[in-house]
């Protein structure tokens, strides 16, 4: 699991931290030296075989940044090839960076093509943050380039082209092998395409004194592991499973017997005492078979779930639901029961069709259905992640899970979303929501009172997923992304789950 | 992970670790170093611990030496001799990255395009009489076979 020293701060606020630091006496050159040193140490351990390095460099600071770096691997023995396609540096610190080079001996090859003979890694330091506009011309080909290299990439502080505010390309940006990022991290590395360009992401305060962060608040909150342990204790051990809560999943329309098994699975993976899924009488023997020790209630259109609902400590709705009047009338029985709710897949479409507020509850759309609930479309949400989860959670008074790629947990009254650092690609496949669904309400049922605490448990059950996401993709015998199942995430939550 | 190897001993012992820690969780490892730095003797040791009682022989001449394990197989490669990516997919490189498999490279500079997908890098330099060891993660599968090194260290 990854933690954060430093915040995750917006192109604004970093000039401000930048600002204080040399206000409070760090010349804006010595951080210049500070960033291009750690980027050389980092690549020094990292590619430890890396003897011959192309620097593309800007014209502005992370040019500069560049140059400090290409004269350092010089003081190395490194091979350096510097290129400045957009030109050289003609002003400021940039500017001495780059007389130091020159200095030392450092030629650069000025606005030439790219050429990557011999090159085995490439130092990405042409474009920083705060991208006033779209790149174009020499720039975005050298982007492009860079890419085409199929070379490992080091991106120095952000990887060209990305805006580290939207994590939008703009319109194209460097896919970086990893990236050095110094004083804060940046949004953009955790929504949109950001994910995909960052790769690997190392942060470093390059010295900037504590004071210069006063009043900065991150934009994004990663979740950290003391959360979890907080929701994750070491149980009692006279516990009986009376104490770990009941819960109650809804869904399963005819053909659709797995989505609530698996979130019937998952809940009870996750450490609830009993699991009841309520779902279409055709099915509900194959579930029970399947899994034993779920309760499974098979129940005809007309027939009434309020009984049910009332002996449940969480309810959850949604998986393989369907949107039948099977599904309509269960639905609305479940919105309209006092419980701690967690509302998934076609219980969000029905939502969406017919909005409505309710206390206590969890909604965990995907960008589509998030879409739907905004009156708008997926591709809007995705451009603009954090606005969208903010949105919802204010929009329909409940804690919000926003899923994908680095998903985002808002909730109202609460600033700042958090981000989810684990997880992997190989959890893009179908039924790993309706796992997350059942985690959630599994860890929910185990709360003395999960109504005041619904925003943390919908963040520590996002956690818990990816990280059993993780352990099912890399830490098993069979590892790999590709071909991951929801069921192999349901077997390793209950390592995730008693941390 | 940064260690000092103040004898031949420990780098057996630190060796011996390294073969248990792939045997949980198999990885792509580059190797790093002068000659005579010890690659071969981290090499033999992590063999040894995974069971191979046979010869470990340098892969500079054959390209590829393949050791079958309880656990899957280990694959040794020297990539200085090698022009392009035609020649390692003629040693079918491809088809070693798969569960149950580590490889092991040593010069991994020859195909910095195909190295950077390593898990981990591992360096050893001289130090005195001793050796300095450095391994660093690249991936989530190089953070866990670092865990899993260092919990094996003790």
């Amino acid at each position: 699991m990854i933690t954060l020293p430093l915040p995750i701060l917006s192109t604004d606020r970093c000039r401000a931290v930048d600002a204080r630091a040399v206000a409070a006496g760090v010349p804006g050159l010595t951080l210049m030296h500070r960033a291009g040193q750690v980027v050389v140490e980092g690549l020094s351990a990292r590619w430890p075989w890396v003897r011959s390095v192309l620097v593309v460099a800007g014209p502005g600071n992370n040019g500069g940044d560049g140059y400090v770096i290409a004269r350092r691997l010089r003081d190395r023995g490194v091979t350096v090839t510097v290129v400045a396609p957009m030109g050289l540096p003609v002003s400021g610190d940039a500017h001495r960076a780059y007389e130091e080079f020159q200095r030392a001996g450092g030629t650069v090859k000025n606005g030439e093509t790219l050429v990557f003979d011999d090159v085995q890694l490439i130092v990405d330091a042409l474009l920083g943050t705060g991208l006033s506009r779209d790149v174009a011309g020499a720039a975005l080909a050298a982007i492009a380039a860079m890419n085409d290299s199929g070379l490992p990439i080091i991106a120095v502080d952000t990887p060209s082209g990305l805006d580290t505010d939207t994590g939008q390309p703009r319109p194209d940006s460097v896919r970086a092998t990893e990236t050095v990022s110094f004083v804060a991290s940046k949004p953009g590395f955790y929504l949109a395409e950001g994910p995909d360009r960052v790769g690997r992401l190392t942060l470093d305060p390059i010295g900037v004194p504590a004071a210069a962060y006063a009043g900065e608040r991150s934009v994004l909150e990663p979740i950290l592991p003391d959360l979890v342990r907080t929701y994750l204790p070491r149980r009692a051990r006279t516990a009986h499973k009376g104490s770990h809560g009941r819960v109650v999943i809804i869904g399963g329309a005819p053909g659709m017997p797995g989505a609530v098994r698996l979130a019937g699975e998952a809940a009870l993976r996750a450490g609830a005492g009993l699991v009841t899924v309520v779902t279409h009488p055709g099915h509900a023997a194959a579930i029970a078979m399947a899994r034993p020790e779920l309760i499974c209630l098979g129940l005809d259109a007309g027939g009434s779930v309020r009984a049910v609902l009332d002996a449940a400590d969480v309810v959850a709705i949604g998986p393989g639901l369907g949107q039948t009047a099977w599904a309509r009338d269960w639905y609305a029985e479940a919105v309209a029961c006092g419980k701690p709710l967690i509302m998934d897949a076609d219980a969000l479409n029905l939502l969406a069709a017919e909005p409505t507020r309710r206390e206590g509850w969890v909604l965990t759309p995907h960008p589509g259905e998030a879409g739907r609930l905004l009156r708008s479309d997926a591709h809007a949400v995705q451009a603009d992640r954090r606005g969208s989860v903010l949105g919802l959670a204010e929009r329909y008074g409940a804690t919000v899970v926003l899923k994908g790629a680095r998903t985002l947990i808002a909730s109202p009254g609460r600033p700042q979303p958090w981000v989810c650092l684990d997880g992997n690609p190989g959890m893009a496949t179908a039924g790993m929501g309706d796992v997350l669904t059942g985690v959630i309400a599994g860890l929910a049922a185990q709360q003395p009172n999960p109504f005041a605490a619904l925003a943390e448990i919908a963040a520590v059950g996002v956690q818990v997923h990816a990280s059993a996401g993780d352990l099912a993709a890399y830490a098993s015998a069979y590892a790999g992304e590709r071909g991951l199942l929801a069921s192999d995430v349901v077997t390793a939550l209950r390592a995730a789950v008693n941390p | 992970m940064n260690r000092v190897l103040a004898d031949e001993a420990e780098s057996i012992r630190v060796g011996e670790a390294l073969g248990r820690a792939l045997d949980r969780q198999s990885a792509f490892v580059t190797l790093t170093g002068d000659l005579g730095a010890g690659k071969t003797t981290l090499v033999r040791a992590a063999l040894r611990s995974l069971g191979h009682t046979g010869p470990v022989r340098s892969p500079t001449y054959s390209l590829i030496e393949t050791y079958v394990v309880s656990s899957g197989a280990v694959h040794h490669l020297d990539w200085y001799r090698l022009g392009d990516d035609s020649e390692l997919e003629a040693l079918g490189f491809r088809d070693l990255l798969g569960p149950g498999q580590s490889v092991l490279v040593e010069w991994p500079e020859r195909m910095p395009w195909v190295a950077q997908r390593a898990d981990v890098a591992l360096t050893l330099a001289y130090l005195g009489d001793g050796r300095q060891l450095s391994a660093q993660a690249l991936t989530p599968v190089g953070d866990a076979v670092l865990a899993a090194w260092m919990t094996e260290i003790g």
